[in-house]
Parts: structure tokens; sequence; C-alpha cells
């Protein structure tokens, strides 16, 4: 009888741990992670201005982890542009050997277009290729 | 007949001269990072507060309007959860991408701003979900080298935008939302 009484307190116990656990793990989840995630579209930075843009596909980018490439047409301390059609933000720093005219390759998370500069924004970027 | 044709050839470059002079005046500053943030944190609870690095600034010189852009998704929270509930409850990002500032920098003078921190009125409009709500508020403006330096802050509320804030977590939002801004133009 006093066996029985453990195993229900023990198992209630349990089943309040385990709830905790889930509570606490579903409102501090982490946030996501751009670098290891799929790339849902691999575009060059021509064809998702042209997407965004003109023909307003936003929900088919915005939000999406999207591998672009394109020629580098500004360089800054915190940001690139690529073809002057994507801006860049990197995840960490933005590395330094990259060059004006130079022709790159990144993975970021499309943040969305930005009507006064004509300019899509990108960011939580890596670099893929760089040459 | 000559005389027409000189008189043509002069008007023309004066009208030529003229466009010039003032494509000159038409002077730019431009942000391309600058930094917005907000906070309605309540004491005692989570700290509510989010980031934008990339928020674009354009001032115009010549007219002294002051424009700003700010991708909802670029705003970046401490805790993952709160920037999707943000995002999917209150600004509904996805019908709302956008918020925008358009508004003059009342007499700004760029010629007379140097690495003193001059103070300037502002007075415009912030839409937000569609909602539009009038601002004024005083900016701190500086000119270093060929940057000019704006920050400032003002208060809004989740109502000016008809964000509904449901009963449950109502004690955790502050009813004053704070909104900080820190640009770095430069010239274009």
């Amino acid at each position: 009888m006093r066996g029985k009484k453990i195993y229900a307190v023990l198992a209630g116990a349990l089943v309040l741990l385990i709830l905790g656990i889930s509570t606490y793990n579903y409102i501090y989840k982490g946030h996501r992670d751009i670098a290891t995630e799929r790339v849902a579209h691999t575009v060059s930075a021509e064809e998702i201005h042209n997407d965004l843009g003109k023909e307003g596909k936003i929900a088919k980018y915005v939000d999406q982890v999207v591998q672009l490439h394109g020629k580098i047409t500004a360089l800054e301390q915190n940001a690139i542009v690529i073809d002057n059609k994507v801006q860049i933000n990197f995840l960490t720093d933005t590395p330094n050997d990259l060059s004006i005219a130079g022709q790159i390759t990144i993975k970021g998370r499309c943040v969305g277009y930005d009507d006064l500069l004509e300019l899509v924004k990108i960011d939580q970027a890596t670099l893929i290729h760089n040459n | 007949m000559q005389g027409i044709s000189i008189k043509l050839s002069l008007l023309i470059l004066v009208l030529v001269h003229g466009a010039t002079a003032s494509l000159q005046a038409q002077e730019k500053y431009i942000d391309k990072n600058g930094i917005v943030i907000f906070e309605a944190s309540e004491r005692l609870f989570e700290e509510v507060k989010a980031a934008n690095e990339s928020v674009t600034a354009i001032l115009s010189t010549e007219t002294n309007q002051i424009a700003s852009l700010a991708l909802i998704k670029g705003f970046h929270f401490k805790n993952s959860l709160m920037e999707e509930h943000f995002n999917e409850n209150y600004i509904e990002s996805d019908l709302y991408p956008k918020a925008k500032f358009i508004g003059n920098l009342v007499d700004l003078n760029v010629l007379q701003l140097n690495e003193n921190v001059t103070e300037v009125p502002v007075q415009g409009v912030l839409e937000v979900r569609g909602e539009r709500k009038e601002i004024y508020t005083v900016l701190k403006t500086q000119k270093i080298g060929d940057i000019i330096s704006i920050t400032g802050e003002f208060t809004v509320a989740p109502s000016d935008f008809a964000i509904e804030i449901p009963k449950i977590v109502r004690n955790k939002i502050a009813k004053e939302v704070l909104v900080k801004l820190d640009f770095k133009l430069a010239k274009k």
C-alpha cells in the first residue's frame, strides 16, 4: 500500500518535471541558425530584386534562407551591396578580404524589399564563395 | 536668323546650367544601417525590447526632408518566441512588412552643423500597419567629417497602430513604447 503511494508521487513528479522542461524549451527556444539551415532558393541578385521589387513575390522569399551571387558594388563597414540590387549584412563582421567588383556567393535570410533605396535586404549572411 | 540661334543657344546654356546647379544643391545623405530600438518593458517582467540594425534613412539637405524605412522582419528580440509573436500576432509583418517615417527637420541648416551637438526639432508621420501617427520630437544632430549623426527618441502606444494586446500579457507590456534611433548618414 505504501509502495503504491510512493510510485504515484514519483510518477506525478516526473510528469510535472517533463511538463516544466517542455514549457521552458517552448518559451526560451533558440533562434534560427541561418548558416546551417537548408537553402530555399538559389538566385542571382538581379532575379531576387526583380521578383521582390517588381513582381512583389514577398511570400516566396521573405524570412527564407536564400543563396545569392553577384558582383560587389559597394563595400561598407557593416554591409556590402551586390549588383546595386541587394544589401547583405553578415552574421559576424564583414569578411575583410572582399573587394569592389569581386564576384561573391553568400547565404542569408531575406528580410524584405526596401523601396526607399530600391534594395533587397539580406541579414545573418555567411560567405559561401569569394574570388 | 543668326541672332535667334544665338539667343536659343544662350537659353539652352542657361537652362542646362540651371539644371546642373539644382542637381548639385540636391544633396542627399544616406544611412543603410541605421539603428532603431524599441522597448516596452514593464518592471519585474521579462524585457520587451527589439533592435533593427539595418534601417534605411535618407536626408535631403535641400528640402530638409528625412525619410526612414525599417523592415519589420529586421527587428530582433532576445527571446525568439517573443519575436515570433511580435511578427505574427502584433504587427502581422506578412501583411505589413515595413514601418515608414517621413518628416521634416525644422530649420536645419546643414552648413552650420559641426562637431557640437545641435538640437533640431523633427515633425513627421510614422506609418505602421497602415496606421499613421504624427510624431514630434527633438533630435540631436552633429556633423563629424562627412557624416551627419542623428540620434533621438520618441514614444508611441500600441493603440496608435491598432495593435491589440491580449489580456493575458497586458501587464507585461508597457502602455508606452519608447523608440530610439541612431543614424549615421553619409553623403551620396
